[in-house]
């Protein structure tokens, strides 16, 4: 369900595990936000042009396009795709070569190691970037 | 008539006369000319009488002066006996000369009238008269020279003896002692040989052992290579020798490498151990176990190295394989550990409906077990993490301190319910250090940890850092009960866990001392500790509890990118 209600900030949440993805989509619904989900990074790029969410958690390790990938595509698309602010969820640790390449060609991001975090903290953080971006 | 027959026999009387005249004068000229041949003769010549004193019938001109006499007569004036120098051995003499009628060469000693002793050999011969009266007459030389010649010549024949028998007891000696280092040879010699028989099973052990074994010069040039040699490099023991053991090694590893092992083994003269990567003949790099030791002489000084490797590379391998396995498998862990947090979460924080305080007692129970799968998972990829070499080091000029507090800070919670008291010294002259900020907080998360951990309410703990030499020393004490002597020797090994750790915190993973010191090693520090037993004590006097030491380089650590 994709709501547009345009005073709620959007979320698109680029992640495979379907468990994950689904108590994400339900704590930002009853955080009121409007949620889009995509379970690779392919859906996840398309979502993203075609949507332009105000946030993208974007996992790493996924099938067909991995989150690398699409971010590096997404920052490259145009003015919105260089900015639109990403929260990386992953399993990888902090010292992994993949998220130190991550940050280095991608800013703004964030890096969260999913299950060093709790669900609060996540829509904390996320609360916290939205309200930078303004 | 009667005149020719007076005249014939006037005339005849005179031939008779002069006949007998004549033969008298023939006679005078015969005792002349003995008397001449005597009185020429330098040997003295003599006739004496027989008495105990006796005395001189005839003496020639040589006898005179030989006993110094002025005059014949004062010579004559005097007894026989008055010239020997022990007038009782003239009767000895007369004797001698009666019973066998003369004497031949006997020597006298004697003094002449000026009182010079001097030795005579005489020669005479006695003649008794038929009244029992008799005479001797006899030759005397003065031998005095001749004797003290002959005295001479006696005492150089005695030194001359004497030498020789020095000279002959040198020798035997000699000979004694050429013996007696033969006989220490002949021992030197069995010694030799059990040596060369036990050098024969060494040699067999070094040909047939799997491990490399170099010898090498003080030089580094090998002397010695076994046959392992060409099984793990590929050179045969023949290329291996005369040649400095390192240019066939092609040294793959940073110079840095080299440098330390050098200075180990020639400056310090240690045993260095570690592993090393080295290329084969193939040009196949591959890595060796490596220990290489400096062989002495009785002065100290360095003769030989003996190098042992042991090719290692298929259990880096498996090593390697394992870390990965780990690694990819606690990735993967991730997700359904975060799966079963969150929902846990969101059903506590009555996101989907309310929940009756049982539940939640129980929900808490899945939470809190279900975090502690988590720190594992995480503890298990910083180990792999360090294994394999994918960490990062990141320096930043830090405070220790500083990290240390916020440590604290975050122990806050047990501190207070513990009651424990913490006494902190900082030593402010210790500057910042260029050092990873996240691993040496790993450090003291379990250092203090383990401190707030293993001590009894009302404890004490103890927090110090300072400086000593060019190295940052942290301590960090407790008044807890001490680690057993049994436990000790395991403390940083994986997986250890002590039965009082065990019964203290029975969630802990055993993995915390080692990843402190793997991390502290790699920084160039070392770590230990001390727990007193009944014979030892803390340093600083204390005789309970247990104190572990960090040390840090003050120079600090490089940037490390992650090996892969």
């Amino acid at each position: 369900m994709i709501g547009q209600n345009k005073n709620n900030k959007r979320i698109l949440i680029v992640e495979d595990d379907s468990s994950l993805r689904n108590v994400l989509h339900d704590k930002f619904i009853l955080e009121g936000f409007d949620v889009l989900d995509a379970q690779d990074g392919e859906e996840g790029l398309a979502s993203a042009l075609s949507f332009h969410p105000d946030l993208i958690l974007l996992d790493i390790v996924m099938p067909k396009m991995d989150g690398m990938t699409m971010m590096k595509k997404l920052r490259g698309t145009d003015e919105w795709g260089k900015n639109v602010p990403v929260i990386l969820l992953t399993n990888l640790s902090a010292d992994d070569e993949k998220i130190n390449q991550a940050i280095a060609i991608n800013e703004p991001a964030y890096y969260l190691v999913k299950s060093d975090y709790t669900i609060s903290y996540l829509v904390e953080k996320i609360k916290e970037r939205l309200s930078r971006q303004g | 008539m009667g005149t020719t027959k007076n005249v014939s026999k006037i005339l005849r009387k005179n031939k008779k006369i002069k006949k007998i005249h004549k033969t008298i004068k023939n006679r005078v000229r015969s005792v002349v000319k003995y008397q001449d041949l005597i009185n020429n003769l330098s040997v003295g010549v003599y006739r004496n009488t027989l008495g105990p004193k006796g005395h001189f019938l005839e003496a020639n001109p040589a006898i005179v002066s030989m006993f110094e006499a002025d005059s014949k007569e004062e010579f004559m004036k005097h007894n026989v006996s008055d010239l020997y120098e022990d007038p009782t051995k003239r009767s000895l003499f007369v004797e001698k000369i009666k019973k066998y009628g003369f004497v031949k060469n006997e020597e006298l000693n004697l003094v002449t009238l000026k009182g010079k002793k001097i030795i005579g050999s005489v020669t005479a011969v006695i003649k008794m008269n038929k009244d029992g009266t008799g005479y001797t007459d006899g030759v005397i030389d003065d031998i005095t020279e001749h004797k003290k010649t002959e005295e001479a010549l006696k005492n150089a024949y005695n030194n001359l003896e004497n030498t020789i028998k020095k000279r002959t007891k040198n020798l035997e000696n000699a000979k004694l002692a050429s013996q007696n280092i033969l006989e220490d040879l002949n021992i030197e010699k069995l010694k030799y040989e059990s040596l060369s028989k036990d050098l024969e099973k060494f040699k067999l052990a070094l040909d047939n052992t799997s491990e490399q074994v170099v010898i090498t010069d003080v030089k580094g040039v090998a002397i010695y290579a076994n046959p392992a040699v060409e099984k793990i490099t590929g050179y045969a023991p023949a290329e291996v020798i005369g040649k400095k053991s390192g240019i066939l090694w092609k040294k793959p590893m940073p110079e840095k490498f080299y440098q330390k092992l050098w200075d180990t083994i020639k400056k310090e003269k240690k045993v260095f151990i570690g592993e090393i990567e080295n290329k084969r003949k193939n040009g196949e790099v591959y890595t060796a176990a490596i220990n290489i030791s400096p062989i002495f002489n009785k002065n100290k000084e360095i003769i030989y190295f003996v190098s042992i490797e042991r090719d290692i590379t298929r259990e880096k391998e498996i090593d390697k394989a394992k870390s990965e396995f780990i690694s990819l498998a606690s990735h993967q862990l991730r997700t359904p550990l975060t799966t079963i947090s969150w929902y846990t979460e969101m059903i506590l924080k009555g996101d989907v409906g309310k929940v009756v305080p049982d539940q939640k007692k129980y929900l808490e129970e899945i939470y809190k077990g279900n975090k502690r799968m988590i720190e594992l998972v995480n503890t298990l990829l910083s180990v792999s993490h360090f294994e394999l070499g994918t960490f990062n080091i990141e320096p930043e000029p830090v405070h220790l301190k500083d990290i240390a507090e916020s440590v604290l800070r975050e122990l806050k919670p047990q501190i207070l319910s513990q009651k424990i008291s913490i006494e902190k010294n900082y030593d402010s002259s210790l500057p910042m250090i260029s050092t990873d900020p996240k691993l040496v907080r790993i450090i003291f998360q379990n250092l203090l940890g383990n401190a707030v951990k293993y001590v009894e309410i009302n404890g004490k703990i103890r927090l110090d850092i300072s400086i000593q030499k060019s190295n940052a020393l942290i301590k960090i004490w407790n008044n807890g009960v001490g680690i057993p002597l049994v436990a000790q020797p395991k403390i940083f090994t994986k997986l250890f866990r002590d039965d009082f750790a065990r019964q203290k915190d029975p969630d802990g993973n055993g993995l915390g001392l080692y990843i402190v010191k793997s991390i502290v090693e790699n920084f160039g520090g070392k770590v230990w500790f001390e727990s007193p037993t009944e014979t030892t004590l803390i340093s600083k006097g204390e005789n309970i509890g247990t104190a572990f030491y960090v040390t840090l380089p003050l120079s600090g650590v490089k940037k490390k990118e992650s090996a892969q």
